[in-house]
């Protein structure tokens, strides 16, 4: 397996989350600059640019339907139809919003922050369905799990959350790190994949057992994707190196590319597993042609 | 920089139909340029921002005076830069106070630099390094940075910037160039984009400031929109110069024909038109970003602004100051106190360095010093977000050029940089020295505040020049 580069891409400040569209041909891009670009991936063409949000672009994620959703530190959410336009608004969070994840089949969002609030939304309603305590401090990071509507939330109390979205309930609260946990992800197996700022990496069975952990040869841990296949696991850190894990019944020696000269604050995976994104806070996004066979 | 990145000298106004008259210069001379000029002729204090440039040109050259050669850079880290990060680093200290960076060696044996400041490491016997700054007022702002007092028991009129004084004392050191400049751009929190207020020194030594809206030199029958292309800015220029050399200004006095002159074709225009830099040194000072930097609240951080103001000492400004850069680093959601450096450092490494190789190289280190500082230091421990508060506690300071002795460190703080353990400056003691580098005797000078009451520039009973540096 290999990593081919193929565009750099820019902000004006640090950029904090990517996400890929459905169907494969746009990256959405998140910065502390107020905005999120969107990119033609076939050639690293600046599309359009998503402005109105107050404060920094915490992050993005894509509904199954096109539509995008932005989570900023202006405390509050926007969703974007698929030309661009604002749909609506979503307040609610009282503090900066850090967080932010969609479901993979359907209109659920599920949001967190300095408010120490998991915030659970529907894309098609103006206001939240539910408020979960996050924990005890700020919410790091939050995750869906692709086969069902539950989903998870992490965060400065060091502790991970797994939340029911049906039942609107909690379902465990699992102290899992040493330090703040700072990102998590499911795989196609149900676990869960947490990283801290203790430089580890975790994955938890889907009663929260941690079955595997290793040094995530990063200082900081700070976000993580898994490859649509389930087959890999690409993680950044605050040494601004995208290592890529193969994922099997734990974790092994990853291929490392030193892309960045500060923190990534985001890697994602495009649907159909041919791209590799990374943001950081120097102000670029990476995005490399991810090659499989090469192993 | 230049024209096509900054919104530089806005030319306003209405039709052109009265380019040439009378009240059409005198409108000249009394906007933008109009503020300098005055220095020493007695003509000073507040009130006077709308004599003409004509009638400032006049009563100079009945001054019959000329000014030393001696200038200053000051350039101000806007929030207040982390001292232990930067020039004080305690590899000693427990984890949550020591932070991320390791020192490493500079050319002056037992003074060590942050990992991220490598340029200056090899130019470390050009820099006096101050480790022990205090008397921080501890506000957000640059005004203690640019008049070494306070904003808190201002006399009558305010305390007038540095720069300020010096156009009050020294005037001129070149026709046609104001003697302070601030290259300040106009920011959401305005008490980082202080132009350096002229205080008790009068509105006719407030700074010329090409980069901030409130402070633009305005011409008649320019539009704005015209200024966003360069362009169509020099091409404008040069269609006054046609009509200046087509006699259309003979007869009119020879200070408006001056006065003309300086607004058509002076060296202060070129000097900011960065095009016009040699490629080979400009890009010296590549980096940056014409954005504002981090939070969007403070200016950018560009290293154009270090080459604009060695264009503009070299052309004859005796005092030049810097908003550079967001250094207020409090931690997430707007990155870590380390995220923020890795940021910034690198760049303020090239700046710097390549703002202390350009003097060097042009003989202007003798005479133009510079000042490197925020407006207090931060916090010894790492607070939850990764970042570090505000500690006016204590804080650094750079010196350099002004023939001053480089190569040294003065002051020591304790083991975690909490305070200083060993010869504590003072803001005050800085601004003696600045003002010594200008030749001003700050335990002799006075000048009269708005009530004429005379009053000291620093409390000179307390703190003099830095003698380890002069």
């Amino acid at each position: 397996m290999r990593l081919v580069r193929a565009h750099t891409l820019a902000h004006n400040n640090a950029v904090y989350g990517v996400a890929f569209a459905p169907d494969g041909k746009t990256l959405a891009t998140a910065s502390l600059d107020n905005q999120v670009k969107l990119w033609r991936l076939a050639d690293g063409t600046l599309e359009r640019v998503l402005k109105g949000h107050g404060d920094g672009v915490a992050g993005v994620g894509y509904l199954a339907d096109g539509r995008l959703v932005s989570a900023s530190l202006d405390k509050s959410l926007r969703v974007w139809r698929t030309d661009g336009t604002l749909q609506r608004t979503l307040p609610g969070h009282a503090e900066y919003l850090t967080c932010v994840a969609v479901e993979p089949e359907g209109g659920g969002i599920v949001s967190g922050g300095f408010d120490r609030q998991i915030r659970l939304w529907n894309a098609d309603a103006d206001a939240q369905v539910a408020a979960f305590a996050g924990g005890e401090a700020t919410v790091q990071c939050v995750a869906w799990r692709g086969d069902a509507r539950v989903f998870a939330g992490a965060g400065d109390d060091n502790s991970i959350r797994w939340f029911d979205a049906t039942e609107r309930a909690v379902l465990r609260t699992v102290p899992a790190h040493a330090a703040a946990v700072e990102a998590l992800a499911f795989d196609r197996q149900r676990r869960l994949i947490s990283g801290g700022a203790d430089g580890r990496l975790k994955i938890w069975s889907a009663e929260g057992t941690a079955v595997t952990e290793v040094d995530a040869l990063t200082a900081r841990v700070k976000c993580l994707a898994v490859h649509p296949t389930g087959e890999v696991l690409a993680v950044g850190g605050s040494d601004g190196v995208v290592r890529v894990w193969k994922l099997g019944a734990g974790l092994s020696e990853p291929i490392a590319e030193p892309a960045h000269r500060n923190t990534l604050y985001g890697v994602a995976f495009s649907p159909d597993g041919t791209w590799l994104a990374a943001a950081s806070f120097d102000r670029s996004i990476s995005v490399w042609r991810w090659e499989m066979s090469a192993s | 920089m230049a024209f096509e990145h900054f919104p530089a000298l806005r030319w306003g106004g209405a039709g052109t139909g009265d380019w040439f008259s009378r009240r059409s210069f005198l409108q000249v001379g009394s906007l933008g340029f109009g503020r300098w000029g005055l220095g020493g002729l007695g003509l000073g204090g507040a009130g006077l921002a709308e004599l003409s440039l004509p009638g400032l040109l006049r009563a100079e050259a009945k001054s019959g005076r000329r000014q030393a050669n001696k200038s200053v850079i000051q350039i101000f880290l806007s929030g207040g830069p982390p001292h232990q990060d930067m020039v004080d680093l305690k590899p000693e200290a427990p984890v949550e106070v020591r932070g991320e960076f390791r020192p490493i060696d500079t050319t002056v044996p037992g003074l060590q630099l942050c990992e991220l400041l490598p340029g200056l490491a090899r130019r470390a016997e050009h820099l006096a390094v101050i480790r022990s700054l205090v008397g921080s007022e501890g506000r957000h702002a640059a005004f203690q940075c640019l008049t070494g007092n306070t904003v808190a028991r201002q006399p009558p009129g305010g305390w007038p910037a540095l720069g300020a004084v010096a156009s009050k004392l020294l005037g001129a050191r070149q026709p046609g160039v104001p003697p302070f400049i601030s290259l300040a751009p106009r920011m959401k929190t305005s008490t980082w984009g202080d132009l350096g207020q002229p205080g008790f020194c009068g509105q006719a030594h407030a700074a010329f400031a090409p980069y901030a809206d409130a402070a633009q030199l305005q011409l008649q029958g320019i539009t704005r929109p015209a200024l966003q292309a360069r362009q169509a800015l020099l091409q404008q220029i040069d269609g006054l110069k046609e009509l200046a050399d087509s006699g259309v200004l003979a007869g009119t006095d020879s200070y408006y024909e001056q006065a003309f002159g300086i607004l058509t074709s002076s060296e202060l225009v070129e000097a900011l038109d960065l095009q016009r830099e040699d490629p080979r040194v400009r890009a010296r000072y590549a980096g940056g970003s014409t954005e504002p930097a981090g939070y969007g609240d403070a200016g950018p951080i560009l290293n154009d602004y270090f080459l604009a103001a060695r264009r503009l000492i070299e052309v004859g400004a005796r005092v030049v100051s810097i908003a550079y850069g967001r250094w207020d680093w409090h931690g997430r959601p707007h990155g870590t106190n380390f995220e923020n450096a890795r940021d910034h450092l690198p760049l303020f490494d090239g700046g710097l360095s390549a703002l202390l190789d350009d003097l060097k190289e042009r003989g202007l280190d003798r005479d133009c010093t510079v000042v490197v500082w925020g407006e207090f230091g931060r916090t010894p421990r790492i607070n939850k977000n990764g970042g570090r508060d505000h500690w006016p506690q204590v804080a650094c300071a750079l010196l350099a050029g002004g023939g001053l002795r480089t190569g040294q460190v003065i002051g020591a703080t304790n083991r975690h940089a909490e305070v200083p353990r060993e010869r504590p400056v003072h803001f005050q003691e800085v601004f003696a020295t600045l003002y010594h580098q200008l030749g001003i005797d700050v335990a002799e000078q006075t000048l009269d505040d708005l009530t004429g009451r005379p009053q000291y520039l620093v409390d000179h009973t307390h703190h003099g020049p830095l003698p380890e540096l002069i």
